[in-house]
């Protein structure tokens, strides 16, 4: 069935309706004409068959008449038929063609009709025949049958007599008139159309109402195609969710379910494959992620690579078994030129042949591993080469050589060398001149303390020169009393006065002898060398007598804060006496118009430690100089009025005692200097009576 | 002769006062360069010892104030130990400097060169 439609865009149903109607057009068409023709036929053979039934009972009924050639007996044998429409006229003829009596409704057609036939004609009929003919435009037939009769030699008497034998008498037949009968076809023409009518309009009902029929049928079965179709559009454009909704039982109906099956299958495939899509998604991010990952981590490997490659000052060459170079990197080609193809031997070390020592046998022997030799080439660079051997993509032995130029190196290590030498040497002379430093060193700390003694020594002549004035100018003024007057004139006045003075000369005596005894205690102090169970307020109330003539004399005013009693340290009261002269002078110094120094000691907050503070309010210590005043040789004062010794001395001094000083100082505020002394260890008793109460505190 | 003594040792002060007090003069003692200015004040001294290490005023802020204000006293120095102090106050017109332990000798020479030159000027 390769039946093919033009190429018109029309829908299933236009192409159902139209190919049916079609159909049922020719059909009907065909079925009419054919009901057309063969109603005529009908029609037409029925009024032949009346035509001929009737001429044929009129020939039988007339042979009586036509013997006796009695007309009014035909007439009333023809008046029967007058009441027949069709027919228009009745003619009876004998044998001979005249006319035994005849009827005609128009008194017309038969003359044209027997004007056209011959008479011999008329009567040679032997059988009912009949013939067309158009008069006046009208159509006929004219039936003739020929009347018969068994008794022609007999007398016109005898003919009702004779009619025992049949046989005889119809072997005997013989012709003796004919009937001839007109009938008009216009009747029958107008049934023929008359019915041609009808079934043209039979056929167009027909025809419409299986249109009608077969749109309408073709609606019902188009239905759920279109819905079919609509749900493939849905289910093509993406949308799965909806179901078609066909209930027949038929093929579309199976169809249908199939393909709602078909699109659940889809969705649910779809579904999975949305799903795995995701997953594959996330799986591709990751991939790529994890492929990003790799591509940097191999670009860095190959930039490192790359770098170790080309590095400057590497070699990197790669030969195979026969000497042939086969690659070189950079740092070669800048040296050597580009060799690739060429001998090594010849381009590098510019023999004819193989070196007596080469690095290939020897790994070619070895078979596997690296090892590092070093190598001079012809223009005396020293190369530190080594070998490793792998197989190529052909599976041959292939060498890859490193040199690194190590000339540099050597000649540095040469150079180190004679840097060690003269290092050493340097240190040699370095160590004579701390050495010597120290010697230095040792001297201006002897100078610092000079200096110290001599602070002091003007101190103690301000102090021994006052009652010493007070000592000379009594005596020199009581000799010279004597001188003026014996003393046995002596009066009481002058004895009392006298008294007096030799009072004064005591008083100022014992006075000096207290100061030299200290002078001497302080010296024996500064003698010894052992540390011994000291009192920090002791020393420190020496210090003031030793320094207050320096204090009073810049119009310092001295403030003692001293602990009523303080526990002993462990210490060298010289050592302590000389790091308190300096921090009381300092003070002063820094006070040049005057100020206020306040000296406290105390016990530290821990009762581990004595704390002395010496606070002035003079110029204090920019922030810059604050840490450097404990540096050997800084001073803050004039070329020749300190060492810039003093508190570097005094430093080493207190940590020689464990001890430490602290300083703060506010610019144009003051500065306090604190000295913290560990306490002297108790006895083995008390400290393990401290162990118990630090144990019971915890 | 009207002389001032400002000491702050009192063996010092009590020594001159007793001696310059015998030798026939009229002394005034005080225990520190501030005192000595206010006595200056008071009345004409010829005459002035100034010890140099006095607390609260020291000797050669005394001399200077002195040479200020009362250029007609005469002033002398007297110290316990060599000190810049001392060269300071010579070149601020102090008289002489007079080194403890002095000599009864040197306080009155001195005292008479002033006293010459009272009469010279006169």
């Amino acid at each position: 069935m390769n039946i093919r439609f033009p190429q018109l865009h029309l829908g299933l149903k236009t192409k159902f309706v139209l190919i049916i109607s079609f159909l049922i057009l020719i059909t009907s068409a065909i079925l009419s004409g054919f009901l057309t023709e063969r109603q005529s036929l009908l029609i037409q053979k029925e009024l032949e068959k009346r035509g001929e039934s009737m001429v044929r009972n009129l020939a039988h009924n007339s042979e009586y008449g036509v013997l006796v050639e009695n007309k009014p007996l035909l007439l009333n044998l023809m008046e029967g038929l007058y009441q027949e429409e069709e027919v228009v006229y009745i003619v009876i003829k004998d044998k001979k063609g005249n006319i035994l009596a005849d009827w005609d409704r128009t008194k017309e057609y038969y003359q044209v009709h027997s004007q056209r036939l011959s008479v011999d004609k008329q009567i040679l009929t032997e059988e009912p025949s009949k013939e067309y003919f158009v008069a006046h435009g009208k159509e006929f037939y004219d039936f003739s049958c020929p009347i018969k009769t068994t008794r022609v030699e007999r007398s016109k008497e005898e003919v009702g007599l004779i009619l025992e034998d049949k046989k005889e008498l119809v072997t005997r037949k013989k012709k003796i008139g004919v009937v001839q009968i007109g009938m008009s076809l216009q009747h029958m023409r107008k049934d023929i159309a008359d019915m041609k009518r009808i079934i043209v309009l039979l056929t167009f009902l027909v025809v419409a109402v299986g249109v009608l029929l077969t749109i309408f049928l073709v609606n019902i079965f188009i239905r759920p195609v279109k819905r079919l179709v609509h749900a493939t559009e849905r289910v093509a454009s993406g949308d799965l969710s909806q179901m078609v909704k066909v209930t027949t039982k038929d093929e579309i109906g199976t169809l249908a379910s199939s393909f709602n099956r078909m699109t659940i299958s889809l969705k649910e495939s779809r579904q999975k494959i949305e799903e795995y899509n995701r997953t594959l998604e996330s799986k591709v991010k990751e991939r790529t992620a994890e492929l990003e990952k790799t591509t940097k981590l191999l670009q860095v490997e190959y930039d490192r690579l790359e770098a170790i490659i080309n590095s400057p000052n590497l070699g990197i060459v790669i030969e195979d078994k026969d000497c042939n170079i086969r690659f070189m990197n950079k740092s070669l080609i800048e040296i050597f030129g580009n060799q690739i193809g060429e001998k090594c031997y010849e381009k590098f070390k510019g023999r004819k042949e193989k070196c007596p020592v080469c690095p290939i046998d020897e790994i070619l022997v070895k078979g596997k591993g690296a090892f590092t030799y070093l190598d001079q080439d012809t223009q005396g660079h020293y190369y530190e080469l080594s070998a490793a051997l792998f197989q190529d993509e052909k599976g041959e032995r292939c060498i890859l050589e490193t040199l690194r130029d190590i000339t540099e190196q050597k000649k540095l290590e040469q150079q180190v060398e004679e840097y060690t030498r003269s290092l050493e040497k340097t240190n040699r002379e370095l160590e004579n001149a701390l050495k010597s430093l120290k010697e230095t060193q040792a001297q201006l700390i002897q100078m610092e303390k000079m200096a110290a003694v001599g602070q002091l020594a003007a101190g103690v002549a301000h102090e021994l020169n006052n009652p010493l004035g007070g000592i000379l100018g009594y005596s020199q003024f009581a000799l010279e009393k004597i001188d003026q007057k014996p003393i046995r004139q002596f009066d009481e006045e002058d004895t009392k006065s006298f008294l007096q003075y030799l009072k004064d000369i005591e008083r100022q005596t014992k006075r000096c002898r207290s100061i030299i005894q200290s002078l001497l205690k302080f010296s024996r102090a500064s003698r010894k060398e052992e540390f011994e169970p000291t009192d920090v307020n002791t020393i420190l109330k020496e210090t003031f007598m030793f320094t207050r003539h320096q204090v009073e004399k810049n119009r310092v005013r001295l403030v003692e804060k001293l602990a009523e009693s303080l526990p002993l340290i462990n210490g060298h009261s010289g050592q302590l006496q000389q790091v308190f002269t300096n921090l009381i002078l300092n003070a002063v110094q820094a006070m040049p118009e005057g100020g206020t120094l306040t000296v406290v000691s105390r016990i530290g907050e821990d009762l581990k430690v004595v704390e002395i503070s010496f606070t002035d309010t003079g110029v204090g210590i920019s922030e810059e100089n604050l840490g450097k005043i404990f540096e050997p040789f800084f001073t803050s004062k004039k070329v020749g009025e300190g060492t810039g010794l003093g508190l570097s001395v005094s430093y080493g001094l207190i940590k020689n005692h464990g001890g430490e000083i602290k300083v703060k100082s506010k610019k144009n505020q003051g500065t306090t200097f604190s000295v913290i002394l560990p306490l002297a260890k108790k006895e083995t008793a008390s400290d393990s009576k401290d162990e118990r109460e630090i144990a019971i505190s915890r | 002769m009207k002389i001032l003594v400002a000491d702050d040792d009192p063996i010092i002060r009590k020594l001159l006062f007793e001696v310059l007090t015998h030798d026939g003069h009229q002394v005034t003692i005080t225990e520190n360069g501030l005192e000595a200015l206010k006595e200056a004040q008071k009345q004409p001294f010829k005459f002035i010892f100034l010890d140099v290490h006095m607390p609260i005023m020291n000797g050669l802020e005394t001399l200077i104030s002195i040479r200020k204000l009362y250029p007609e006293m005469a002033v002398a120095m007297m110290d316990s130990y060599p000190d810049q102090l001392v060269k300071q106050a010579q070149r601020e017109g102090a008289l002489t400097c007079i080194h403890k332990p002095f000599d009864l000798k040197e306080i009155r020479g001195v005292i008479e060169n002033v006293g010459n030159l009272a009469f010279k000027e006169k």
